[in-house]
């Protein structure tokens, strides 16, 4: 309000340059590594200037400035807007507007620039460590502002009040953040994000691509299961299914093209099936990709999905943020009404090529359909077959012969290609299907690593309908039995996925725990949360009587609880007796005492404005200094009594 | 009609003021009816910031956006609580500000007592539209003393008016404030005339215009310092060998009274009259002569000193006409 237009000291400058870096570099490491040193020698050039040096860059240099660095925000993102683009230009605008701070005023724009920033900056992520260091920056934010607004503060108590000010703040914003309506959809279109896909493709699967997956051990999904969890073995995790073998490539049905994509939900097969469902939550890391993971095979999806002809589950849009979703699983199934176009493509193989499998498979022929596939698992189990991580490069134009009768190294995918590729050749309809197979068990919940990326076959059985062969399993079956590192050699697997049990790993499983938590209570505290919570609090809707009582009942226990608090903190401190009475004497003598004067003095004042009253004066400054100094508190009672019975001034 | 409707919008304002905040004399505790708080155009601006947070936070469905945003909300309730315990409970009182001359800047001694432990900060005085004052910092359990500045421009008693009490500590996203109106008096001398003629001669009662110009003083002994003696009428050589300061005394030739006198100056208006009585009485004050002032029926008999000095311009100032 007042001096808004002071000039800002150096240290005030080097305060905010300070608070500034710090509000800055979640933004900075998200950036193209050239584009981050351009904003970071920004920064640091403009944080070293004298206030001297600035008063002397005319205005137009910053405009120069800005027009610069819009150009180099332009260059890495191709856009000014949006998600990536408004990121930059708002990390570029705070660089500049440093440069330009001089009064109060501008350091007080930059400063909620700065809040504005480290908001911003959970767009990046919402790991447990990126809410720590909001929480930091909003301090730092804090402090220098105190500093800006009052800077006689010391450093020590500034940082105190600033954290303070800080803790305070946080049960009204968790009241807030519990209680205010969530919407089940964006307000408005996001624009798709531009961020790297990891994990497994839905859009091709090629020997050797799951293999690279192995080397990752970061986490696909985290599941809870409702009742006791399955077997290991039966945890097949259903992703993208594919049906066209191009000799090098399978693809899906279905490309992501509008037309064609609204057939992948016609003419469902319908699932039947004995035993009972297996209900779960999944919590999905974001993959970037329109599809979600269900145990095989889902009958109840959650809301909002849809499952295609293929049996794969299907988001509308891909998935950026962390997904929780409830599914419900049968692990053993028939399906019925399959219809025959689909049939006819999973019996699609091309022109020529592989020559050799297609005589292998056309032995098996005159045999019945199942025992087509029991021939073809015999032939894997028994033909000196090897599971390997690193299995050689397949190059020439019969891959799948080459992989079947001269190197018979292979990995998960190898051996689908193959035995899909063997089964069309034997006319039994079969597809390829991706996931992950099996988990580790961590507390209550499952963690499935990317590196347990699998893949096995579906043929379809005329009584059964669709039926999932792993010949993986054949070859390897401590691959589906015991896991991953019982079936390959250690040494190439990524550190989590080790059977050595490491303290180090055990640590980092507790504290994925932790984690687990923070995704499903923080993270993904979405509309469906926010409604399972209320019921329990008895909430029905947002309108309803009892949600307005918890709101503002809870917001007024909140804020009046910190106001009695700070009132009572703030209270002046209590006087002794003595003093208390000599107010009282200075209400009924209307006569105040000056802060300077001494209890001699001011009864001496009043004792020549009330010459009647000399004596009784006199006894009262007696009895003060007897109670005050030489603590006969005895004489309390007389002091009090002398004063009461002093007659009251009248009135004017 | 705007013009009317403005006059009694400001009149109600006036009149609630007089209610809510009367006169009071001695100490005023800030008590929270009389204390308001809204928030500071930086305040709205941190409140758009949350707006946005929370905008962004729906439309990207991020769970720490949300809680951040609320956050945000939380911190500055925070901050208002504090802005308002800062002026909560302080007391005020008035000191007895020094008689000026119309024209100058009264100086209003006001002091702030902060009775509780914690400190209060960045305390902002200001009259009207006047400039302000600050108090950096008002430790606890203490007291300090700002001086308020209010501009005079007739001679005679001039109460201190309303006074606003503010602050946007700690961090100027909310402005508290609160009006004061302590009973406290200045007493405004007369301007005194600038270039007035010389002295009146003696028992003569002129315009000043038939004055004979005072001679060339003689130097009658020294006598100790008192406030409001010229500078250059300091002995400083003596002044070193004893431990005072010590002030040359001139006797003047014509040493008889000097009369000044309200009746004897006709041809000016009142205020004139005065302004130049009053220049004057300092004149003669320097000129450390002795000197009457007669102002129609009161008569202050021929002195001098500084007490004498004083007594004269309160006359002067009180003067009713």
């Amino acid at each position: 309000m007042v001096k808004a237009h002071t000039l800002l000291a150096l240290q005030h400058q080097q305060w905010l340059s300070i608070t500034l870096a710090i509000c800055s570099l979640p933004h900075l490491v998200q950036q193209p590594p050239w584009l981050a040193a351009c904003l970071a020698l920004v920064l640091l050039v403009f944080s070293s200037l004298s206030p001297d040096w600035r008063s002397r860059i005319p205005r137009w240099s910053t405009w120069l400035l800005a027009g610069v660095v819009a150009t180099l925000v332009w260059q890495a993102h191709n856009t000014l807007v949006g998600r990536e683009g408004g990121v930059a230009v708002l990390l570029a605008l705070a660089i500049v507007k440093l440069l330009e701070t001089r009064t109060r005023r501008d350091a007080r724009a930059l400063l909620l620039l700065m809040f504005l920033l480290t908001g911003v900056a959970f767009l990046h992520g919402q790991e447990p460590w990126q809410a720590a260091y909001a929480l930091l920056a909003s301090v730092a934010i804090i402090a220098c502002a105190q500093h800006i607004e009052n800077q006689i503060l010391p450093l020590g108590n500034n940082l105190k009040a600033s954290g303070r000010i800080l803790l305070e703040g946080i049960p009204i914003a968790i009241l807030l953040f519990v209680l205010f309506p969530r919407l089940p959809s964006p307000l408005w279109a996001v624009p798709d994000s531009q961020q790297a896909r990891t994990g497994l493709s839905g859009e091709a699967m090629t020997p050797g691509n799951i293999a690279n997956l192995i080397q990752d051990d970061s986490i696909a999904f985290r599941v809870s299961f409702q009742g006791p969890a399955p077997d290991s073995a039966a945890l097949y995790w259903r992703g993208p299914v594919f049906d066209d073998f191009d000799g090098e490539q399978w693809k899906p049905a279905y490309a992501e093209t509008a037309p064609q994509a609204a057939i992948r939900f016609t003419q469902v097969p319908q699932i039947s099936g004995e035993g009972p469902g297996i209900q779960y939550t999944i919590t999905l890391e974001p993959n970037q990709q329109p599809w979600l993971l269900a145990l095989d095979m889902p009958v109840q999806i959650p809301a909002g999905t849809a499952l295609s002809n293929r049996l794969q589950l299907i988001n509308p849009s891909p998935i950026t943020e962390r997904k929780r979703y409830t599914a419900t699983s049968l692990l053993r199934w028939q399906t019925r009404h399959d219809t025959d176009e689909q049939i006819m493509r999973s019996l699609t193989l091309p022109v020529a090529g592989n020559p050799q499998a297609r005589a292998l498979a056309s032995r098996w022929a005159s045999l019945p359909p199942a025992a087509r596939v029991q021939a073809g698992l015999q032939w894997l189990q028994t033909q000196g077959y090897r599971y390997t991580l690193s299995p050689p490069l397949l190059q020439s134009r019969d891959r799948v012969d080459e992989f079947l009768f001269q190197s018979k190294l292979g990995f998960c995918e190898h051996y689908a290609s193959a035995f899909a590729f063997l089964m069309r050749a034997a006319q039994v309809p079969a597809r390829v299907v991706t996931g992950y197979q099996g988990g580790k068990a961590n507390g209550d919940y499952w963690i499935v690593r990317q590196a347990e990326a699998h893949a096995w076959v579906e043929v379809w059985l005329a009584e059964q309908g669709w039926q999932r062969v792993d010949p993986t399993f054949v070859v390897a079956p401590s691959r589906i039995n015991e896991g991953l590192a019982n079936a390959v050699n250690t040494a190439e697997l990524p550190f989590m996925l080790r059977n050595d049990n490491a303290w180090l790993r055990l640590a980092r499983l507790r504290l994925d725990v932790l984690v687990n938590h923070w995704n499903q209570w923080v993270v993904g505290f979405d509309q469906q949360k926010q409604q399972d919570l209320l019921k329990k609090l008895g909430i029905e809707d947002f309108l309803s009587l009892s949600f307005l009582a918890w709101l503002f009942g809870g917001l007024l226990l909140t804020l009046g609880g910190f106001a009695g608090w700070l009132l009572y903190k703030h209270r002046p401190a209590r006087l002794d007796a003595p003093s208390r009475a000599l107010r009282q004497l200075e209400r009924k003598l209307q006569l105040p005492r000056e802060p300077s004067e001494t209890v001699s003095d001011y009864l001496a004042r009043a004792s020549s404005q009330r010459p009647s009253l000399a004596r009784r004066l006199q006894q009262i400054g007696a009895l003060y200094l007897a109670c005050r100094y030489a603590e006969q508190a005895e004489k309390l009672g007389a002091l009090r009594r002398a004063i009461a019975a002093l007659p009251a001034r009248s009135r004017r | 009609m705007w013009a009317n409707l403005k006059a009694a919008l400001l009149a109600y304002w006036q009149r609630f003021l007089s209610r809510q905040h009367p006169a009071q004399a001695g100490r005023l505790i800030i008590r929270h009816q009389r204390l308001y708080i809204l928030p500071s155009v930086y305040g709205v601006g941190y409140g758009l910031v949350a707006l946005t947070m929370l905008v962004g936070a729906l439309n990207y469905q991020l769970s720490l956006g949300f809680f951040f945003c609320f956050l945000l909300l939380g911190i500055a309730h925070a901050i208002l609580l504090r802005s308002y315990a800062n002026l909560l409970g302080m007391a005020i009182s008035a000191g007895e500000a020094q008689a000026v001359f119309a024209g100058e800047d009264a100086l209003f001694p006001i002091l702030l007592h902060n009775d509780k432990t914690q400190p209060r900060l960045g305390i902002t005085l200001q009259l009207g539209q006047g400039e302000p004052v600050q108090c950096e910092l008002l430790a606890g359990q203490s007291h300090q003393q700002l001086l308020l500045p209010l501009a005079t421009h007739q001679r005679g008693w001039l109460s201190l008016p309303r006074f606003t009490i503010a602050s946007s500590a700690p961090l100027g996203l909310f402005r508290c404030w609160t009006y004061a109106e302590v009973a406290s008096q200045v007493l405004v001398y007369p301007q005194p005339e600038e270039n007035p003629p010389p002295l009146p001669v003696g028992g003569q009662q002129g315009d000043g215009q038939q004055l004979v110009a005072a001679g060339q003083d003689d130097f009658a002994g020294l006598r100790s310092f008192q406030r409001g003696d010229a500078l250059h009428d300091i002995a400083w050589k003596q002044s070193a060998r004893s431990n005072e300061l010590l002030i040359r005394q001139y006797q003047s030739p014509q040493s008889e009274q000097l009369w000044l006198s309200l009746s004897a100056l006709t041809q000016l208006p009142l205020e004139g009259r005065l302004s130049r009585l009053c220049a004057w009485a300092m004149q003669a004050h320097a000129a450390g002569r002795s000197y009457g002032l007669e102002l129609g029926s009161q008569q202050i008999p021929p002195g001098h000193g500084h007490a004498h000095l004083h007594q004269c311009l309160r006359a002067l100032a009180e003067y009713a006409g």
